[in-house]
């Protein structure tokens, strides 16, 4: 992902929302706080935003709006809100959220549950993805979901990163809060590096 | 919460926090721990030294909470400083309050004084008292009357501000309120007395005794009388 920034008065005239808008998008949650960027320029403090997530974002804001409350667009965006979502494993299967292999490899860890409660959907849909994109096998698999379970309960609240390194044929999981930059050696490869907090959006959007 | 007890305190005492249904403090109290009620009233001082979580809270005395407040209701005559941040849904200030953390709300209403020293989060912020915000002043719509003092906000952001200057109340005394800002950031903005590095709005005016260095408007710009920009630049 870039690092371009863009200036609020270029978003405001790219995207054509207002200040009010804007304003209240961030009263809401609905852009989050980390993107307003102070920076001081010659006409004193500017406000810059990542430009690729933010105008990401309020496309989705304005698709979604025609057919959603405020509040309940900020519910689906933000990460630390996930209410009462629970789905069984029928509708897991027939809306084709995750794959029938991870549901059994998440059920021959947890034992089979029929009901899943949204951390548990996070888990599995975590797995999930990342067994159908073929970078893991079924013992890492096995292995993510462990450390996925430990830190079960503080995932949304703040940014957790998941990292799966190898080295000489054998892996380590890591679940890193914060990860801005990590080094390793060079005999390690990172083979998966994904964002929780993107992973929670997108599955909320599927939800 | 409404099958809890009832808090009286009269003179001095010290109570456990806990959740109760009415909270009453007439003399001196302090409260150690978490506090949760259906209704928090100050008439002396009081002190909590945990989270206050409550239906209403009245001051009508001088209270000071060390960590965070969470109200549908809070109605200050007196003072109360909050040590963390502060969430209330509806804001009636005629003494004065201090937040040291993030005040988030719907409605904040302010005759008396109000610092916060993170950002002011509300969808209607109506003032004619004195207020000083250190981080970020965020509502749909921003009422500002000057009565007296100068009151300052490093940044202020939304749909509709309207800042305007006021008499004192009493006649024969000359005394102005002046608005320090930052940037300035709305779609209708009107503002008096204010002294500001940049305001940007769709459709700006600018009255007088104001001090601008420079406007950038989308639609509209107005230079009234007894004001001074430096610069303005039409945008788009």
């Amino acid at each position: 992902m870039s690092n371009e920034l863009i200036s609020k008065k270029d978003l405001l005239d790219l995207t054509g929302i207002s200040y009010g808008q804007l304003y209240r998008w961030k009263r809401k949650d609905l852009i989050p706080e980390e993107w307003f960027i102070r920076k001081s320029t010659f006409t004193g403090q500017e406000t810059f935003f990542p430009k690729e997530k933010v105008l990401e974002r309020i496309d989705k804001i304005q698709s979604m709006k025609e057919t959603l409350s405020l509040d309940e667009l900020a519910e689906r965006l933000s990460p630390s809100s996930s209410a009462m979502m629970e789905l069984s494993r029928k509708e897991l299967l027939k809306r084709n959220i995750v794959t029938n292999v991870s549901l059994e490899l998440y059920a021959k860890e947890n034992g089979t549950a029929e009901e899943f409660q949204f951390e548990q959907l996070l888990e599995l849909f975590i797995l999930d993805k990342l067994l159908s994109s073929g970078d893991i096998s079924l013992d890492e698999g096995r292995m993510i979901l462990q450390v996925l379970q430990e830190g079960r309960g503080r995932l949304n609240k703040s940014k957790h990163e998941l990292l799966l390194i190898r080295k000489l044929g054998v892996t380590s999981c890591l679940l890193v809060a914060g990860a801005e930059n990590i080094m390793v050696d060079q005999g390690s490869r990172v083979t998966v590096m994904l964002s929780v907090e993107s992973c929670i959006e997108e599955l909320k959007t599927n939800l | 919460m409404y099958k809890a007890n009832n808090l009286m305190m009269k003179g001095s005492g010290s109570a456990a926090g806990g959740l109760y249904n009415k909270v009453k403090i007439m003399g001196e109290g302090t409260i150690t721990d978490d506090l949760e009620c259906s209704l928090f009233k100050t008439y002396g001082s009081s002190e909590a030294s945990g989270n206050v979580k409550g239906g209403d809270i009245e001051i009508f005395g001088e209270t000071e909470v060390k960590r965070n407040v969470q109200a549908n209701n809070l109605k200050v005559f007196g003072t109360l400083s909050i040590g963390e941040t502060a969430a209330i849904e509806i804001t009636k200030i005629r003494g004065s309050v201090d937040v040291a953390g993030k005040f988030t709300g719907n409605k904040v209403d302010l005759k008396g004084s109000l610092a916060v020293k993170g950002d002011l989060e509300a969808e209607e912020f109506i003032s004619s008292g004195l207020f000083e915000v250190s981080g970020l002043l965020n509502a749909d719509v921003i009422d500002v009357k000057l009565r007296f003092s100068t009151s300052r906000v490093q940044e202020m952001g939304g749909q509709t501000i309207r800042v305007q200057k006021k008499g004192a109340f009493l006649p024969f005394v000359k005394n102005e309120g002046f608005l320090e800002a930052g940037i300035i950031e709305g779609d209708s903005v009107f503002l008096e007395n204010t002294t500001a590095d940049v305001v940007r709005g769709k459709s700006v005016r600018i009255g007088a005794g104001c001090k601008i260095k420079l406007v950038e408007y989308d639609e509209e710009f107005k230079a009234l009388e007894g004001s001074s920009v430096k610069e303005h630049r039409k945008m788009g």
